[in-house]
C-alpha cells in the first residue's frame, strides 16, 4: 500500500511538474492496444477530459503532409531499432488549431519483442513560433546583406581571429577553404596604395576607441578589384581595453563606377556648353560686324555718294563680303571637325606630318630667314587624321613666324617622344610670346587675337585646339612675353 | 558743333563706314580714325601734358580689339585721369550682344551711352544731336 501510495504521489508530482512545462505523457500498450493520455496531453489536443484517444486517431492529429509522415516514420523506426525518438511537428487541435509540439517517445522490449511504447508531448507553440520568427529574420536579414553586398565582419583583438559571414567570402572572392581566418586575411586583401592608410585608419579607431569608417580597395585572388565602404564599431571591457572589432564591408564597386562615370559626364557637359556659349558669341559678332558692315555700307550709297567716292565704296563692299564668306567657311570648317561625321582614324607619321607642314610655307620661313629643328624619332606615331596634324603644325609654325621678335633669327623646335601610354610632341619658338597673365583664360577662344598684328584673325589657335581634341588630344602652352612660347601636344600613345 | 571726334576701332570698313557718315551728317568738324587703342591712350597722355586744341571732345570706342579692348582703355583713361570729362564725352559702339557689357557700360559714370553696331545714317545723326544737346545743357 506504502509503495502504491508512492507511485501515486510521484505521479501526481509528474503530472504537475508536465503543467508547468506544458508537457503531457502518453503510453501504448501494443499488445491489448490500448492508449492512454495524460490531462495535459488531452489539454495539448485541446480534447474534452472524457476523450478515449485510439492509436489511429492518435495519428491524424499529425497535420497532413510533412508532420504525420515524419511521426509515423519516427514511431516504425523506433519499433524496428528500439532506440527512442525526439521530433518537433505540428499537430492540428480538436478544436481545429495548427500547434506545434515537441514528441518524444520510447520503445519496451522484453525477449525481442515490443510490449508498449510511452513519451512525452510538449506544447512548443510559442518557443517554435519565435524560433521560426527569429529564422525568418535572419533569413530576410541574410537575404538583404547578400542583395546589397554586405558582409558581416567580427576580429577578435586578443586571439587575432577573424571571422566572416557567408557574405563576406563572396566580397573578398575568398572561398572557405583558403581563408585563414585571421586579421591577415584582410590585411593581405588590401590594395597596396590603399594598405598603410587603411591600416591606420583601423589602429587609429582601436586606439582612439572611435568607430571605423572609410572606404578602399581590395584585390581578390582572381586579381579583380573591388571598392569597399567599411565600417565597424570597436567592442570594449569594462576596463576600456578593445576587444573586438565588429562591422560591415559592402562592396561598391558598381556604384563607384556610376559615380565616377556621372562625374566624368558632368564636367564633359559644363564643357560642351562653355564651348557652345562661346562659340554662339564668337559667331554671332563676327556675323554681325560683317553684316553690319554691308548694312552700313549700302545705306551710305542709299544717299548721295559722290561719283568719285564709288569705287572706294565698292571696295570697301567687296572687302566686307570676303570677310563674311571667310566667316561662314570658318563657321563650316569648325562645325565638320566638331560634329561633322569622322573617317575612321589612321597611324599618322608624326615626323612625316611636320615635313610636310614646313614645306607648305617653305617661302615664309624663307623670307623670315628661319631656322626650324625636328628632333621627332622615325617611328612616332598617332592615331588621328593626316589632314589635321598637318594643319597644327603649319598653323604653329605661321604663328611662331608671325609673332617673331624684331631682330632676333626665329627658331623653332619641335621635339616628339613617349612617355608611359602618351605621345608627347612639343613646339617651341623665340618670339614675341603670349602674356599669360592676362590672356591666358582666353588664348584658345575664337577670334581672338593678342599682338594686333594686321595678319591675325583669330581663328588659328581656336580650330588647332578643336583638331587635338577631334583626335583625343590635349594642348597646353607655357610662355613668356618677350621670350617665346611653347605649345605641348599629349595624345594616346 | 563737335570739333574733334576721334573713333578707335581696329576695323577698318568701320572707320571707312564712320567717315563716310561724319561727311554726310556735316556737323563734326573733323574726325580722327585710329585703329588701336594703345595709339589713343598714348596721344592723349602727349596731350595731357601740354593743352591741346585738338582734344577730343567726343570718343567712340570699340569694345572687341585686340591687345588693348576697349574696357581697358576706358579703365586706363580713368586710371591716369587723362579726360575732362566736362569736355570729352565718350560712347560705346559695339557689336557685342553680351547684357554684361551693356550693364558694365552703365556703372561708369564716365560713359555716356552704348550704341549698339550696325549703326545708320539716321542713328548716326541722332546720335550727334544728342550729344550736342548734352554739350549744351552743360555749358
Amino acid at each position: 500500500m506504502i509503495k502504491e501510495q508512492r507511485q501515486l504521489s510521484l505521479l501526481n508530482n509528474l503530472e504537475t511538474l508536465g503543467n508547468i512545462s506544458k508537457t503531457g505523457y502518453w503510453e501504448y500498450d501494443i499488445v491489448n492496444n490500448d492508449l492512454y493520455w495524460s490531462e495535459m496531453t488531452k489539454e495539448i489536443h485541446e480534447v474534452p477530459k472524457n476523450y478515449m484517444p485510439q492509436l489511429e486517431s492518435a495519428i491524424n492529429f499529425y497535420l497532413e503532409g510533412g508532420s504525420r509522415e515524419t511521426i509515423e516514420k519516427a514511431v516504425e523506426d523506433a519499433i524496428e531499432s528500439g532506440l527512442p525518438f525526439d521530433v518537433s511537428v505540428q499537430i492540428l487541435t480538436y478544436t481545429g488549431r495548427a500547434k506545434w509540439i515537441r514528441s518524444i517517445g520510447h520503445v519496451k522490449k522484453e525477449d525481442g519483442r515490443v510490449l508498449n511504447m510511452y513519451g512525452s508531448i510538449q506544447d512548443i507553440d510559442e518557443s517554435k513560433g519565435l524560433e521560426m520568427e527569429l529564422k525568418s529574420l535572419t533569413d530576410r536579414l541574410e537575404m538583404a546583406a547578400k542583395v546589397a553586398n554586405i558582409g558581416i565582419f567580427e576580429l577578435n583583438l586578443k586571439t587575432n581571429e577573424l571571422l566572416w559571414d557567408n557574405q563576406m567570402y563572396d566580397v573578398f572572392g575568398i572561398t572557405k577553404e583558403d581563408f585563414t581566418g585571421n586579421y591577415e586575411a584582410w590585411e593581405n586583401s588590401l590594395h597596396p596604395k590603399d594598405k598603410v592608410r587603411t591600416m591606420k585608419e583601423l589602429e587609429n579607431a582601436i586606439a582612439g576607441g572611435k568607430d571605423f569608417y572609410s572606404n578602399f580597395i581590395i584585390i581578390k585572388p582572381s586579381g579583380m578589384e573591388a571598392n569597399i565602404e567599411a565600417q565597424a564599431i570597436i567592442i570594449k571591457d569594462e576596463n576600456g581595453i578593445p576587444l573586438k572589432v565588429i562591422g560591415v564591408n559592402k562592396d561598391i564597386t558598381a556604384k563607384t563606377i556610376i559615380e565616377k562615370q556621372l562625374k566624368k559626364l558632368y564636367f564633359q557637359n559644363q564643357n560642351q556648353n562653355k564651348y557652345l556659349t562661346n562659340f554662339a558669341h564668337s559667331m554671332t559678332h563676327n556675323l554681325r560686324s560683317s553684316s553690319g558692315n554691308l548694312s552700313m555700307l549700302i545705306g551710305l550709297l542709299k544717299k548721295n555718294v559722290k561719283a568719285e567716292d564709288k569705287a572706294m565704296f565698292l571696295d570697301m563692299m567687296e572687302l566686307a563680303t570676303i570677310r563674311l564668306e571667310e566667316t561662314i567657311a570658318q563657321l563650316n570648317e569648325t562645325i565638320s571637325i566638331r560634329f561633322g561625321e569622322k573617317t575612321s582614324t589612321a597611324k599618322i607619321n608624326i615626323k612625316d606630318a611636320i615635313q610636310k607642314a614646313t614645306e607648305n610655307i617653305n617661302a615664309l620661313i624663307g623670307t623670315k630667314k628661319a631656322e626650324v629643328k625636328i628632333t621627332v624619332p622615325e617611328a612616332l606615331a598617332v592615331n588621328g587624321y593626316q589632314g589635321y596634324f598637318e594643319s597644327i603644325f603649319q598653323n604653329f609654325l605661321t604663328n611662331s613666324l608671325k609673332y617673331a621678335r624684331e631682330g632676333i633669327k626665329p627658331v623653332i623646335n619641335i621635339e616628339g617622344k613617349t612617355k608611359d601610354d602618351s605621345v608627347i610632341i612639343q613646339i617651341s619658338d623665340n618670339g614675341m610670346g603670349i602674356d599669360l597673365e592676362k590672356h591666358g583664360n582666353s588664348v584658345f577662344e575664337m577670334y581672338k587675337t593678342f599682338h594686333g598684328n594686321k595678319d591675325a584673325k583669330g581663328i588659328g589657335l581656336f580650330l588647332t585646339k578643336e583638331q587635338v581634341e577631334a583626335m583625343g588630344g590635349t594642348i597646353h602652352l607655357e610662355s613668356t612675353p618677350g621670350e617665346g612660347t611653347t605649345f605641348t601636344l599629349k595624345f594616346n600613345k | 558743333m563737335i570739333n574733334n571726334l576721334w573713333l578707335i576701332d581696329d576695323d577698318i570698313l568701320f572707320r571707312f563706314c564712320i567717315e563716310a557718315l561724319v561727311k554726310e551728317n556735316g556737323s563734326v568738324k573733323t574726325v580722327n580714325l585710329i585703329s588701336s587703342a594703345s595709339d589713343a591712350i598714348g596721344k592723349l597722355k602727349d596731350m595731357s601734358v601740354t593743352p591741346d586744341p585738338k582734344m577730343p571732345d567726343l570718343i567712340f570706342v570699340d569694345l572687341n580689339m585686340p591687345v588693348i579692348n576697349g574696357w581697358e582703355f576706358i579703365e586706363t583713361v580713368i586710371g591716369l585721369d587723362l579726360i575732362d570729362y566736362n569736355q570729352t564725352m565718350i560712347y560705346i559702339l559695339s557689336s557685342s550682344l553680351d547684357p554684361r557689357d551693356l550693364e558694365r557700360a552703365k556703372s561708369y559714370t564716365q560713359i555716356s551711352g552704348f550704341v549698339p553696331k550696325p549703326i545708320t545714317p539716321e542713328h548716326f545723326n541722332g546720335l550727334i544731336e544728342e550729344v550736342k544737346t548734352k554739350r549744351e545743357s552743360i555749358s
